[in-house]
């Protein structure tokens, strides 16, 4: 994949994609205030010279908005949905949805990570409708 | 000090094409120059400042364009206005040239855009991913959103936190086109209905084609001065009496709200210099990447409360005979967007407060608002004109 989207990790983000590619979700967390920050940084939201800490995210969150894309990037048979999800932990953090048909969903609804594979070892964290609370407390 | 009334808008000139095939958009950015100066009664040897965004999609220059621009013009500004802020850069650099004709640092300023984004043969990156894909980008790239669908995350929140519906979404586009009627350089001019709109296809749900901006060649300047020497130029000076400015993010996930943008900021400030109210404006030019965009400005700058923007509309505020008329050229919805609209807006405004107006000519206004956005309401910028 040689596509302009495709990520390109730095010596700060090494980890997290190596996280990812376990299956993890990792985000950022002010060691002073325990406040959490997405995306990854250098520093902590507040304070250019304190350095966060990083976390294993729930991978639980809820839906704040969301939009089916009927034109433009994705040319697929289903047309891609991008979308806004508030994590368990505070911070907002765009996613696509996927495993879902686009009429059923609906701000608010409980959405779960899942993760993509994007090929040569990286996979990126996608979050999908949460499935019955036993299925998301697993 | 106050700027406010120190400084003047003097010349203005919106080219009336929107298509201009296989050219290149500095030279209709320099043929708008011209026109907006001999609107001023002007030459471009009287110019000792210069402002431009011209480095995205289809306005050819690069990274150091204000520098590209006044070489192509063939003059040297002893200051310049790069400011890069999106769609509403040009409202920040008369803003800013106010403030540098106040304290005596430029003393005649042309602020000037243009883009050929229907043609430009040089690849760049998409208008939908305005950002690198190293760095922060990296988190955000690889979710392949699109600019359509950007802007939809705000309406379907709106949808959902105010019960906002397509109808009232629709009703801008109708009424922007309807405004668009007699404006002959409109690139639509054709009367339509909210059942129109919501039969056009699906762009990026809940955003329709007809909830979306026109895509044009264009090119518009204006020309800003000090108040003294404002008194010599042909036509009624139009007072800058209000300017504010904010900043957000281009990311929306590092947004602090997807239903109040920075325009809650540059509304309040522009309105607190200008010492006026959103009573005393006549007529407001709204920046209409969308449809949902002039509803939250109409929200942040206080013409009705938070959430109430959709039966605002619906009830015919922004018309001829509202509350706030708005894009009376007919705005990015009908008339004329080639990227960055800003300009635009600003020379409507001004054409509005001298009668000239090429789209619904309102009778004797006083007070204009120029409100525009830049990235995805990322940023904003609030003028307030009067005679």
């Amino acid at each position: 994949m040689t596509s302009a989207t495709r990520p390109v990790p730095d010596v700060r983000s090494k980890r997290f994609w190596d996280a990812a590619a376990e299956g993890k979700l990792l985000i950022q967390r002010d060691p002073r205030t325990g406040d959490h920050q997405w995306y990854p940084r250098g520093h902590c939201l507040g304070d250019p010279l304190i350095e966060p800490e990083w976390v294993e995210a729930s991978g639980r969150g809820t839906l704040v908005s969301f939009s089916v894309i009927h034109r433009g990037l994705g040319k697929s048979e289903t047309p891609p949905i991008y979308a806004i999800v508030e994590l368990e932990e505070g911070p907002w953090i765009g996613t696509n949805l996927l495993d879902v048909d686009p009429a059923a969903v609906e701000i608010g609804m409980p959405v779960a990570v899942t993760f993509e594979d994007l090929g040569d070892g990286m996979r990126l964290a996608q979050f999908k409708p949460a499935g019955d609370p036993a299925d998301r407390d697993r | 000090m106050t700027i406010s009334g120190r400084a003047v808008i003097v010349g203005a000139y919106e080219a009336p094409i929107r298509e201009a095939p296989e050219t290149h958009p500095f030279e209709l950015l320099a043929d708008a120059v011209g026109h907006a100066l001999a609107d001023a009664g002007l030459e471009l040897a009287d110019v000792d400042g210069l402002a431009t965004a011209s480095g995205d999609f289809g306005e050819g220059g690069a990274a150091e364009q204000v520098i590209e621009v006044a070489e192509y013009l063939g003059i040297e500004p002893t200051y310049v206005d790069g400011t890069d802020i999106g769609g509403c850069s040009f409202i920040a650099h008369a803003g800013h040239a106010a403030a540098a004709i106040a304290a005596g640092m430029a003393e005649v300023v042309v602020i000037a855009y243009a883009a050929t984004p229907r043609w430009w043969p040089v690849p760049f990156p998409s208008l939908d991913a305005p950002i690198l894909g190293a760095g922060p980008g990296q988190y955000e790239l690889p979710y392949k959103s699109s600019l359509v669908a950007h802007f939809a995350q705000f309406a379907q929140r709106h949808m959902h936190e105010f019960g906002t519906t397509p109808e009232q979404l629709a009703e801008v586009a109708v009424t922007c086109r309807a405004h668009a009627g007699p404006n002959r350089s409109a690139r639509y001019r054709e009367p339509i209905t909210v059942e129109d709109v919501l039969d056009s296809p699906l762009i990026a749900s809940p955003l329709h084609r007809l909830d979306c901006c026109v895509l044009t060649d264009g090119a518009g300047a204006f020309v800003v001065t000090s108040e003294e020497r404002g008194r010599d130029t042909p036509k009624r000076p139009i007072k800058i009496a209000g300017f504010g400015q904010a900043v957000s993010a281009m990311q929306l996930s590092q947004m602090p709200s997807l239903t109040a943008t920075p325009g809650v900021a540059s509304g309040k400030r522009a309105f607190e210099m200008a010492g006026l109210t959103p009573a005393d404006v006549d007529v407001a030019e709204l920046y209409d990447a969308f449809t949902i965009t002039p509803i939250l400005a109409l929200e942040d700058l206080g013409f009705c409360a938070k959430g109430e923007g959709g039966p605002f509309v619906a009830d015919g505020g922004i018309g001829a005979d509202g509350a706030v008329p708005i894009n009376t050229d007919g705005g990015g919805l009908s008339s004329n967007q080639p990227g960055k609209r800003g300009v635009f807006l600003m020379v409507e405004a001004v054409r509005q407060l001298r009668g000239e107006s090429p789209g619904m000519q309102l009778r004797d206004p006083e007070v204009a608002l120029v409100h525009g956005l830049g990235g995805f309401l990322s940023a904003t910028a609030t003028i307030l004109l009067t005679i």
